[in-house]
């Protein structure tokens, strides 16, 4: 084919499909979606369910403030998400999953944190159960991030699938575990660990899932 | 054309503008068509990439950020488009008749082109790496800063300047030892 020849049959197939195309907002600006989100889900769940019964011991900032250090970071991790769905401004995913690392990394001290100050426990019998139901409401607060994630990155061309699974899976299961933290009064280690840390592995396998059926559409 | 005159076509085609669209061809498929001889293994598969390349440059035109540079964004579709291609063809294990079709032909870098006549040229870029070759010819050929690069491949910068430069030494060594 020559070159007149194919730029007239990519005129033609384009011509149909021209309308203005507003630029998608900077990463950045995106990302905030997720603050919004944030804020509905937690006023929501705290009408219904109310404050963990050892507030009064830890005090806002071992409980709003460290969800709120967990909320940034998960804005950093969708922010680094989202720029993967821009071509030529995802960078290296080895880079993205060392900053994975950290926000892994600042949940385990949040939690540390907490545990210094009020060590609850499930008492011996129900640990099961408890587990059970900080699983479950992690992994369906997560949700909605998740649902918000890939909404935003649909509308952006996905490169790198594995940093992108990886990326928002974690940030909507660690914002989701911001939000439960505060609800659930438990911070012994072998309760947080598989129940609040653990969790964030299901929302991981629902972005793979979610990410496959975006990178197929497009 | 300089990259603010690409990104002032970028912007009116996203306006709905086709001979923006028209000017933006003209200026970047040169450098398209020399990028996918480096990654396709025939000329028909080239032209088809190429083809391919500017349909998702148009089903992807909002994700263009006014003020970025216009060829990193292209370059990274094209090769987007390339791996898509490549899936696809491992998926259904199509065989493909490359002896008669020919290999396209693979830009040189300038510093390597005093160095041999063109046919030992081509043979030697064939002989490089993948990841080499696309390093080396980004930056030697078109002049992608390895920050650039980075971006497009989806590396670190500093993995993008050790890829090229092995590349450039191992085409000279090719080239040394032909002699």
């Amino acid at each position: 084919m020559d070159d007149h020849d194919l730029l007239t049959r990519l005129k033609s197939e384009i011509a149909p499909d021209l309308a203005p195309v507003q630029p998608l907002p900077a990463p950045g600006l995106r990302a905030l979606w997720l603050l919004a989100a944030w804020v509905g889900l937690a006023g929501g769940l705290f009408m219904v369910l109310g404050f963990r019964q050892d507030i009064g011991v830890l005090g806002a900032w071992r409980t709003v403030g460290f969800s709120l250090i967990e909320v940034a970071c998960c804005l950093v991790l969708f922010r680094i998400s989202l720029r993967f769905s821009i071509p030529a401004m995802g960078g290296s995913p080895s880079t993205a999953l060392v900053w994975v690392a950290g926000a892994l990394l600042v949940q385990i001290v949040v939690s540390w944190a907490t545990l210094e100050r009020s060590a609850l426990s499930p008492s011996p019998g129900h640990e099961w159960r408890i587990a059970l139901v900080c699983l479950s409401a992690i992994t369906l607060l997560s949700l909605a991030p998740l649902a918000l994630g890939f909404a935003l990155l649909s509308r952006g061309l996905l490169t790198r699938l594995l940093p992108v699974i990886v990326l928002t899976g974690v940030a909507s299961g660690l914002a989701a575990e911001s939000l439960w933290r505060l609800r659930c009064p438990y911070s012994n280690w072998s309760h947080v660990l598989p129940s609040h840390s653990g969790a964030l592995v299901v929302p991981v396998l629902v972005a793979s899932a979610a990410a496959m059926w975006v990178h197929r559409r497009s | 054309m300089t990259e603010q005159e690409l990104s002032d076509l970028m912007a009116a085609y996203q306006q709905g503008d086709i001979d923006a669209f028209e000017g933006l061809y003209r200026a970047l498929k040169p450098r398209l068509q020399g990028y996918l001889s480096v990654l396709a293994r025939s000329r028909s598969q080239a032209d088809d990439l190429l083809q391919e390349t500017f349909l998702q440059i148009h089903r992807s035109r909002r994700t263009y950020l006014r003020g970025r540079p216009v060829v990193p964004w292209v370059f990274a579709i094209a090769r987007h488009v390339h791996l898509m291609d490549l899936r696809k063809r491992t998926q259904t294990r199509r065989r493909e008749i490359v002896s008669d079709d020919p290999a396209p032909e693979m830009p040189v870098p300038p510093e390597a082109e005093g160095l041999a006549d063109r046919e030992r040229l081509q043979r030697a870029l064939g002989q490089l790496p993948a990841d080499q070759i696309e390093a080396v010819t980004l930056h030697h050929v078109w002049g992608f800063t390895f920050q650039e690069i980075g971006a497009t491949l989806g590396i670190r910068a500093v993995t993008a300047k050790v890829r090229a430069f092995r590349g450039m030494r191992r085409l000279k060594e090719i080239l040394g030892a032909g002699r």
